[in-house]
């Protein structure tokens, strides 16, 4: 059993080693970072994905306590990583911001996902 | 001769999804002329039995010719997963998504039980270990599973599930016997998704032809086993150091080919996760080394309990904590198999899979459901 099993466990594996670039696409690190709290506002929140992801099918935002929008609208995929998606901020004044994102990688999966940070003065 | 000894539970392994290798005994619900099955393993598939070596190839047979007469309720099993699809289909429709995803969750593939999701998966192996305690007179064993499982999807929402495994039992005495196991096949619906609160639910349905696999490891009973399934995270508490934990059941009740041999049985699976992935990713990100960023720590379980009218029958399941380690496109689980009752008859032994998600990594060929995108 266990020899017959060691060419497909190659040939998955094989696989595995030449494919595995394609995934979903989840967040890898974030600036400011997941939970963090910063001093001054921060100029812009930047996420690093796991996995390349499509411009015309991403997106990130950033919204108040109270869920109002207060990004500058200008999300983007950086176009030199496309694994970086940023977006500008205007001068936040303290209080908990919420992050969120959704995205549609390079083979087509969309994910998407929040997170929170605080503005201190 | 010997038997497999009544009353000792046996461990199999295989997918799955985690699927596992749910242990239960099984052996004082079996009430049918001896020596028939007393030794049995559960996993995401339902329960299933070893049947006796001494079984003879005429009783087989008999077992196999009655397999036909449950084709109506198997059919009846199968309209009303189907029925649930369609009810599914006008009562939701959240854009589903590949993996177990309900909003941030993203539910890992569980391997005592099956999880919540319908995708393009394959485990293997799924490999597992335990000694079946010597009962009533009969030997104990070393048991060796090797398993497989292969998740496709027919659409987005809608998937079928094969499993296979392969089974080694050293006894006590010095003697051995091996062979393949009675393939299970499962037919599983995604019917809701909640992405705001994080849950995720399935129907679905078992079956296993008996007499299918080796004669002598395999049951010569078959079985279909309805299945609800559900995945709920805590993403929602107010506690942010709650919030990556994460719930999952499996709620399946076993009916039997020979009721008059083998019970019906209630079986309940659930795991506890705490996923640190989400709480690098959704919670707070702690600086942690990446390989720890990856672990999902987890303890599952399953029970199984004859119902009513199995005489004598007891009370078995398992307990398996361990932890799950996400790559990119695959997932590596390492779990313990600790005896849950003392009818269950083991000692305690491990279980190990190695899962690839198709769907990451074959995304427009076999990765991808059937019909549909």
């Amino acid at each position: 059993m266990q020899k017959r099993s060691l060419p497909l466990l190659a040939a998955v594996a094989l696989a595995l080693g030449t494919a595995a670039a394609f995934a979903h696409a989840f967040l890898d690190r974030a600036s400011p970072a997941v939970g963090s709290t910063t001093h001054g506002s921060p100029p812009e929140v930047r996420i690093w994905l796991t996995q390349g992801v499509e411009p015309a099918f991403s997106t990130i935002e950033v919204t108040d306590a109270s869920g109002k929008r207060v990004d500058k609208g200008n999300a983007s995929v950086d176009p030199n990583d496309n694994k970086q998606l940023t977006v500008s901020l205007p001068n936040l004044p303290p209080g908990t911001y919420k992050v969120t994102w959704r995205v549609t990688s390079v083979d087509t999966h969309q994910t998407s996902g929040n997170f929170t940070f605080k503005v201190e003065p | 001769m010997k038997m497999i000894g009544a009353g000792v539970s046996a461990v199999c392994a295989s997918g799955a999804t985690r699927k596992h290798a749910t242990l239960t005994h099984l052996g004082d619900a079996y009430y049918g002329p001896s020596p028939i099955p007393s030794e049995l393993e559960t996993r995401k598939t339902g329960t299933r039995s070893l049947s006796s070596p001494t079984m003879t190839k005429k009783r087989v047979e008999r077992f196999r010719r009655t397999n036909g007469r449950q084709l109506c309720f198997v059919a009846s099993a199968v309209a009303a997963t189907l029925a649930a699809c369609c009810i599914g289909m006008l009562a939701d429709g959240t854009p589903a998504s590949a993996h177990g995803v309900a909003g941030d969750r993203v539910f890992p593939a569980t391997i005592v039980i099956d999880d919540p999701a319908v995708g393009d998966e394959l485990s293997l192996p799924t490999f597992s270990t335990i000694h079946n305690s010597a009962t009533n007179g009969n030997v104990g064993s070393r048991e060796f599973d090797y398993g497989a499982e292969w998740d496709k999807t027919i659409t987005e929402d809608l998937g079928v599930n094969f499993n296979f495994d392969y089974t080694v039992l050293n006894f006590d005495d010095g003697t051995n016997a091996s062979g393949w196991q009675d393939p299970a096949f499962t037919l599983k619906y995604k019917l809701y998704v909640n992405p705001e609160h994080e849950i995720l639910t399935s129907v679905g349905v078992i079956r296993t032809f008996g007499g299918t696999g080796s004669s002598t490891v395999d049951n010569p009973i078959g079985s279909t086993t309805p299945t609800i399934y559900v995945g709920k995270g805590l993403g929602d508490l107010p506690v942010d150091i709650l919030r990556p934990f994460a719930i999952t059941g499996e709620f399946q009740y076993q009916v039997s080919d020979q009721t008059t041999a083998q019970a019906n049985q209630w079986i309940i699976g659930g795991s506890l996760q705490y996923s640190i992935p989400y709480l690098q990713q959704h919670v707070k990100d702690m600086g942690l080394p990446e390989m720890v960023s990856r672990m999902i720590p987890i303890v599952e379980y399953s029970i199984t309990v004859p119902s009513n009218g199995a005489p004598g029958g007891a009370v078995t399941g398992t307990i398996a904590p361990g932890v799950l380690y996400e790559g990119d496109a695959w997932q590596l689980g390492l779990e313990a198999l600790i005896p849950a009752t003392s009818a269950t008859k083991t000692n305690v032994g491990a279980i190990a899979q190695f899962h690839l998600y198709l769907d990451d990594i074959f995304p427009d060929t076999i990765g991808k459901p059937i019909f549909g995108n």
